[in-house]
């Protein structure tokens, strides 16, 4: 055998050869989930890989009628307190100050600095013709409500940021698992060519637990997120530093058949296949990506309508961020998540002491472009086909944390959800007379995935990915579409 | 899911043949020997261990087959055992019964004859009930007795039901009572309020029986739904004595309680349409879903596949083109921008059956290129944003008898455009927000075509 004097050549090692039943397995997964779209991928021709098809063949029909196309999450992180935002509860105003443990039975929080019951600073008003009741932290959002579908009886399993982070972002308190996005991502491919399929608007803030929460984990490496920073360049080298013209395109031309013909000998490898792949989306962003941050098109109206011009920085951060979404949006991207602005000397939304500052800072900062945001969609119909989703890990107790701020609560909070498919003006589910538990109709993050991937078209319990021996979901064992909350 | 090897699986799957072998050759045994007891002939007493033979094989192939396909699951349980210890003991009971004839037996006739006739009895009795068993597992248990006239179910019972199958498409046609709350009391009520149960001596079969009610009171009070007993029984606790429907049987849900609760409200009215009550945005979002008005009529329609070579036309001139779904073939295609480009609309018409979606965006079509997309016959939404379009074309889209949505925002229609699209049948939706419609003059002129959606403003 002549091979084996090249350098390059060896043969499998157990990791690669699992990672080659891997991905066997893993198009065994997709061709029974779309059919006889995707064939078998256990096998390199000439450099070009099946999975290469799969990747570059573009977004996969779903198995339902799909109600939206896109995602946007406005991921609320730190946890927004329920009984502040949404969720009003009078018995708080009559019982401020008396003690929690007289009252009901008080769980172990995680500063275990449990104070007096505390009333929310703010007052609550009915919008609408729905008539939702929405603090006045959220004096825009509220104008919206008659889109919204708010579900109060959100529970999670973890009272810690990071595994909260987790479950909410992949299904699973553990690092490591793929992020929704991914499953997204692998589930319908991007409507564009020159975008990801998942993009992450990073406002500044990467939440705890790191990157993790955004990676494609046992996934195929190209359907993690692709991150857009705030500001001037969202992504390095997006502006080709060779001087002389051609000299990238050759450079690149380089590397990719030095991959092919390192793929060709060693078989399908999801890096090397990853990685071809991202080189030639890298090399189309430098094109997509300085089109798409290019706001100078946009009326002065729209700009407004966002908060582009507003006297708060941090408004205008996340003011471009969702501007930046609804123009992912347009462009086909499956599925597009926004963090939060760092603001000034507020720790997130995480108040656990200085509720009113904190909450106040974070709700001016995000308040008028979310706002802007759902009506923009709306004007130009993309709110059809474009589910907008708001959500924290978890809720906040109704009980101080020493004197003015409140600890975290998995036990209940609220996200809404807007758009595409989505019920408005509904209220679901209902918390005790403290906000502190859910009462009637709890709804899991397993339910909330399983109700985003029904709305774009997925049975949660078809998308599947053979993993370590099992077929993978992003809801586990777990997971109801919530019916209650859709059109 | 499901554990079972492949081959069972395969087997198991030759059980409904089987299953017809044992009834027929018993059902054969069992006439043979009635017929021997008054006939004794002697072709008939030859006949008689072969028959029995041959069904007690035939039932241990159906028994064996059965447990298999029993493996694989999906069955309700309790009838599932019944069926199973039925088919079994059947061929047990067969095979002694052959085994009667073949053995030597005769010098003890006078003890196994009475056996024998035991057998016999419990073999035809354990056919009827194991079969109807089978029958009940695949085709569920009321549809034997579905259409008996001796049946109290709500289909065999209504004598309206059949008119309500009509499909209501809008709120104007469709009658408060007979469409909506006799149709909710049949399906959570009437089971047991019938003229053959009359449970709490109430009927639920007529307006004028509901509203006499039953032993406790009045059933329903016009306007009034704190005093009508009907509404009050609904909406207690699950777990409350008096809550109905009772013994656990299905709960109304919270759509089918919205809407008993509104009729008696707006004065329980026998003849009146929903739309001459004047529901809110909320009944109407109620009634819209309790219809399903509106909703995916593009699932009624599927097509041929387009052909390849059309789909990769399409993609060489610049298109995007998505399936909608997996299994009816139909098609999205998108061009969107740059603003300068032209599309050539000339290629869409080779998959004109398939196309339900054309998004033209932002690019340069204009009012010439609407007489081709008039002709796209099939088309539910179409986008034509940000195009060069006006006034002039719009009428072109007259043909498009499906279009249900339509996205015309950044043109420069103005408002004798929103006018003409009024008189579009179909037409749920409409955009013309950033276009040179009058705003003011749109606050103020009402609409011609009620259930029409026009966004044109925040």
């Amino acid at each position: 055998m002549t091979e084996q004097k090249h350098p390059i050549y060896k043969p499998f090692s157990r990791r690669e050869m699992l990672g080659a039943c891997k991905c066997g397995f893993g198009s065994m997964a997709f061709a029974s989930l779309f059919g006889s779209i995707l064939p078998s991928c256990s096998g390199a021709s000439s450099g070009q890989t099946d999975f290469m098809n799969h990747l570059s063949n573009g977004p996969k029909a779903p198995g339902l009628i799909p109600k939206a196309k896109s995602i946007i999450f406005l991921y609320m992180d730190g946890g927004v307190s329920q009984v502040d935002s949404f969720d009003p509860k009078p018995r708080l105003e009559k019982e401020n100050g008396e003690d929690p443990t007289s009252k009901f039975k008080v769980d172990a929080t995680q500063f275990g600095n449990v104070g007096k019951i505390l009333k929310s600073p703010w007052t609550f008003k009915k919008y609408g013709e729905s008539g939702m009741e929405v603090s006045e932290l959220f004096p825009h959002i509220a104008t919206c409500v008659d889109d919204m579908a708010l579900v109060r009886s959100m529970v999670s399993n973890f009272p810690e940021h990071t595994n909260a982070n987790y479950f909410l972002h992949t299904g699973s308190g553990l690092q490591g698992r793929p992020s929704m996005g991914a499953w997204m991502n692998y589930g319908l491919g991007s409507e564009n060519n020159n975008l990801p399929g998942y993009v992450l608007l990073d406002g500044g803030l990467i939440p705890p637990g790191g990157l993790d929460n955004f990676k494609n984990g046992f996934l195929p490496a190209a359907f993690q997120a692709s991150i857009l920073r705030p500001g001037a360049t969202p992504l390095a080298n997006v502006r080709p530093i060779d001087s002389i013209a051609g000299i990238q395109d050759e450079k690149l031309a380089f590397m990719k058949r030095r991959d092919q013909n390192l793929l060709s000998k060693l078989g399908p490898a999801d890096e090397i296949e990853s990685a071809i792949s991202n080189y030639e989306l890298a090399y189309k962003m430098q094109s997509s990506i300085p089109e798409l941050t290019e706001f100078s098109a946009e009326s002065e109206a729209t700009k407004k309508l966002y908060g582009l011009d507003s006297a708060d920085p941090f408004t205008r951060s996340y003011a471009a961020q969702c501007l930046l979404a609804r123009r992912l949006v347009e462009r086909g991207v499956r599925f597009i998540e926004l963090t939060c602005p760092q603001t000034n000397g507020s720790d997130r939304w995480d108040q656990h002491a200085n509720l009113k500052i904190g909450h106040e800072n974070n709700a001016r900062a995000v308040d008028q472009p979310i706002a802007g945001l759902l009506k923009d969609l709306k004007l130009r119909g993309l709110l059809d086909e474009t589910l907008v989703v708001w959500s924290g890990e978890f809720g906040r107790t109704p009980f101080a944390q020493g004197n003015d701020g409140r600890d975290h609560n998995p036990s209940a909070f609220s996200m809404w959800m807007a758009g595409a498919g989505v019920k408005g003006g509904t209220v679901f589910g209902t918390t005790d007379e403290y906000g502190y538990r859910v009462v009637d109709n709890p709804v899991t993050i397993h339910d909330l995935h399983a109700t985003m991937l029904h709305l774009l078209g997925i049975d949660h319990k078809q998308l599947t990915f053979r993993f370590g021996g099992r077929d993978f979901r992003l809801t586990d064992v777990h997971g109801n579409v919530v019916k209650d909350i859709l059109a | 899911m499901q554990t079972a090897p492949d081959i069972f699986m395969f087997l198991g799957r030759f059980h409904p043949l089987f299953v017809h072998l044992p009834i027929g050759l018993l059902s054969f045994a069992l006439l043979l020997e009635l017929l021997i007891l008054f006939k004794p002939r002697e072709a008939f007493k030859k006949t008689i261990p072969f028959l029995w033979l041959l069904s007690a094989l035939s039932a241990a192939c159906s028994a064996g087959s059965g447990y298999l396909l029993s493996l694989g699951g999906g069955y309700e349980e309790e009838t599932l055992n019944l069926h199973k210890i039925g088919g079994i003991t059947l061929a047990v009971i067969s095979t002694l019964c052959y085994l009667m004839y073949a053995l030597p037996l005769s010098f003890m006739k006078r003890a196994v004859q009475p056996v024998r006739y035991i057998f016999i009895v419990g073999a035809g009795v354990l056919l009827v009930i194991t079969g109807h068993g089978g029958g009940s597992l695949t085709h569920g248990s009321s549809y034997l007795t579905e259409f008996s006239p001796l049946s109290n179910s709500a289909a065999a019972v209504s004598g309206t039901n059949q008119q309500t199958n009509e499909r209501i498409t809008s709120l104007d046609s469709a009658d408060i009572f007979e469409h909506a709350v006799m149709p909710i009391l049949q399906s959570k009520c009437v089971s047991c309020h019938n003229k053959e149960k009359q449970k709490g001596e109430l009927l639920l079969t007529s307006y004028e029986a509901i509203m006499a009610g039953g032993k406790s009171r009045e059933g329903v009070i016009p306007g009034n739904i704190s005093t009508s007993e009907i509404f009050r029984r609904i909406t207690l606790p699950k777990d409350h004595k008096e809550f109905m429907p009772t013994d656990g049987k299905k709960p109304l849900t919270e759509n089918q309680i919205a809407i008993l609760e509104w009729w008696i409200e707006t004065g329980a009215h026998k003849n009146m349409m929903i739309s001459g009550l004047k529901p809110n945005k909320k009944m109407q979002d109620v009634f819209g879903d309790f219809f399903q008005i509106g909703r995916d009529a593009i699932l009624s329609y599927a097509a041929k596949p387009a052909n390849q070579e059309d789909i990769t036309a399409l993609i060489k001139e610049g298109f995007q083109v998505y399936a909608i779904n997996q299994g009816n073939n139909l098609l999205e295609i998108k061009f969107n921008g740059p603003s300068n480009q032209k599309p050539n609309i000339e290629l869409l018409s080779a998959v004109k059956d398939q196309l339900v979606w054309l998004q033209l965006t932002n690019c340069s079509i204009d009012d010439e290129d609407l007489k081709s997309i008039g002709k796209l016959s099939n088309l539910y939404k179409l986008n034509l944003n940000r195009t060069k379009i006006t006034d002039k074309g719009i009428n072109e889209l007259a043909s498009l008898s499906k279009l249900e949505y339509l996205n015309l925002y950044g043109t420069s229609i103005t408002d004798s455009s929103v006018i003409a699209l009024q008189h579009f049948e179909n037409l749920k939706k409409l955009y013309v927000w950033e276009t040179a419609i009058d705003t003011l003059k749109m606050d103020s002129v009402p609409k011609i075509k009620k259930d029409l959606d026009i966004v044109y403003k925040l």
